[in-house]
């Protein structure tokens, strides 16, 4: 699992029964947050933690893990050079990448123009034939064949479950949270 | 002509101006000395002195909420920090929030107040960006404005998010110090311990020396007799032999980790070799946890034992072993009673060098340990990547060089001597 909170408290809460549209509540709470510790407690003693995204393919391929929390996509291009790496999809989480315009650039309009490019569901679905991270504009969905599809987080047969991850929460309760997460790896 | 010759030497009619002349010589000698060593002590000063100060400072200063709420200190002043303060304490938040030059001061404060009270963040930034209040104007009532607020979010009833900006309204705070040592102050100010599950450095720094306390002792156990035997042969023989020690010496450490991660994984080279010789059935785990960080700082700061220990032994008269073994005594007492006492300095250079590098390690554990092998330089590392938490950095960091200089300090008072590296 990734060396951190981040994610890690959700996945625990949603192993202990909780449903992923009520993580977020449950987590905001001081049993809920001590309630996903507990759980990852249970696990501790077979974790291995990953730091870089890079890793957790290595380490499945290497045969030192038996399963790893990855992102998506690392999986993907480990399967493109001949790898056969599975993902479960049940109880996932993703995440949502933003386009950041600085404030003052002398070159917004052109920014601007970029992002609607990369918005348009043939860019998008270009994107994801390419490396496995889901579209962000559902139009594209119907431009992709079921073999592209099948490894995409925002497909509907893999978004089942799926939580989205809460930038909101972690910007409230990130610090808090890492700072409890590492006194308790010290434990 | 004659006149040049026959002027008399100026010092023999007047010893006090020969006397001046000559202290303004060395005055002038002394000078361009200095001069010539200004631009390393400049280029100290500023690389080494200044960061160190800022640190320091960074550790204990606390601007953001002093800046960003100047009118909400004053109106919290007279609040006895329970409950919910007085409305007055309301209309100045709104009109220090409404006055922010920039909504990057908003974000500075709503990160301060977060790391305090969080929920602070997205409550600060949500009244930042909601600004003008609506259905008032900035010369309303203060009870008015208190309503609009609450309006927008009740949160802003809840003392907790008052209380954390109560507590940092003034410039400077004990407060990072005191959390890198697992204490902090309530909102009434009273010092007390953290709540144990939230208890962190103590145990992370006790780590930290334990971790620089083994590899110390097994680069001494290695580094010993390596450098003894280097002594023991010939100059050229000793000096292929200083090449080897060298040569990963100047390689570079993330080349050197990223070799032991080849080595040691689990379908790596040693357990392969372990297996093949039939030691071991089941691989080893030797990556990811205690045993990986240790195999690898040792071998990164051998060198660091060796050389001291290496110049030291040179220095010792083999003659002297000769003598204790000719008049009678068993060849390893005098080995630890003779010759291992003359190498004292050697021994306490090697190691306080090691040690104190070792205390400070950061991409060895991060890249070769588990989550509970990190040592504290990762946390600060975590504090200025990840939370842009300057204030805690800086106090950890504070707190590594304190740590660094007691040993020292205990390393002088027990052997009464300046370090010496041979």
């Amino acid at each position: 699992m990734r060396k951190g909170a981040r994610y890690n408290v959700e996945f625990a809460l949603m192993a202990d029964g909780v449903k992923s549209g009520d993580v977020y509540k449950v987590l905001a709470t001081k049993d809920g947050a001590d309630r996903a510790f507990k759980k990852l407690t249970e696990l501790k003693p077979s974790i291995q933690w990953w730091e870089a995204g890079a890793q957790p393919p290595q380490f499945l391929i290497a045969g030192d893990v038996v399963m790893s929390t990855v992102y998506n996509g690392r999986v993907d291009a480990a399967n493109r050079e001949g790898k056969n790496l599975k993902i479960s999809w049940t109880g996932g989480i993703y995440d949502l990448d933003y386009w950041v315009v600085p404030k003052g650039t002398p070159n917004k309009d052109a920014a601007l123009k970029f992002i609607a490019f990369a918005s348009t569901p043939e860019a998008q679905a270009e994107y994801a034939k390419n490396i496995a991270y889901g579209p962000t504009n559902t139009k594209a969905l119907a431009k992709l064949d079921a073999k592209v599809l099948a490894n995409l987080p925002t497909s509907p047969a893999n978004s089942g479950d799926a939580l989205q991850f809460d930038l909101k929460f972690w910007a409230d309760q990130g610090e808090q949270l890492e700072k409890r997460f590492a006194a308790w790896a010290a434990q | 002509m004659s006149s040049t010759l026959a002027t008399p030497l100026p010092g023999l009619a007047d010893p006090q101006a020969l006397r001046q002349s000559l202290a303004r010589a060395e005055r002038q000698r002394k000078l361009r000395a200095i001069s010539l060593t200004l631009p390393l002590l400049l280029f100290l000063a500023l690389t080494f002195l200044v960061p160190i100060g800022v640190l320091l400072k960074r550790a204990v200063e606390n601007p953001e909420v002093a800046n960003a709420l100047p009118r909400t200190a004053v109106a919290l002043q007279g609040w006895n920090r329970e409950g919910t303060p007085p409305a007055e304490a309301y209309a100045a938040l709104t009109r220090d929030l409404a006055s922010l030059p920039d909504s990057a001061d908003a974000g500075a404060l709503a990160r301060r107040l977060n790391s305090e009270m969080p929920g602070a963040r997205s409550l600060v930034m949500a009244t930042y960006k909601a600004l003008p209040l609506p259905q008032t104007t900035p010369t309303s009532a203060a009870p008015e404005i208190q309503a609009a607020l609450l309006a927008l979010d009740p949160r802003w009833n809840e003392p907790a998010y008052w209380q954390a900006i109560a507590k940092n309204a003034s410039r400077w705070t004990p407060d990072y110090l005191l959390t890198s040592v697992d204490l902090r102050r309530d909102a009434k100010g009273t010092i007390g311990r953290v709540e144990p599950e939230q208890r962190a450095f103590g145990r992370i720094l006790i780590r930290t020396f334990e971790i620089s306390l083994v590899v110390t002792l097994w680069c001494l156990l290695l580094a010993y007799p390596l450098a003894y035997w280097l002594t023991t042969l010939s100059a050229r023989q000793a000096n292929v032999l200083m090449i080897l020690v060298l040569v990963p010496f100047w390689t570079s450490i993330l080349v050197r980790v990223a070799a032991w991660i080849v080595l040691l994984q689990s379908e790596g080279l040693v357990n392969h070799a372990l297996q093949g010789l039939h030691l071991i059935t089941q691989p080893l785990a030797l990556l990811f946890n205690r045993t990986g960080v240790v195999i690898a700082m040792v071998h990164i700061l051998l060198p660091f034992m060796i050389l001291p220990l290496y110049s030291v032994m040179q220095s010792v008269p083999p003659t002297y072993l000769r003598a204790a073994v000719s008049l009678g005594s068993p060849p390893l007492a005098a080995f630890f009673r003779v010759y291992v006492p003359q190498t004292y300095p050697g021994i306490g250079a090697g190691a306080l060098l090691v040690f104190i590098l070792s205390i400070g390690y950061y991409v060895t554990p991060a890249l070769l340990g588990g989550a509970d092998d990190q040592m504290l330089s990762y946390y600060i590392a975590q504090y200025t990547n990840v939370n842009v938490n300057w204030g805690m950095a800086c106090a950890l960091g504070a707190l590594l060089l304190a740590a660094t200089l007691v040993l020292y300090a205990i390393y002088r008072r027990v052997t009464n001597s300046e370090l010496s590296l041979g």
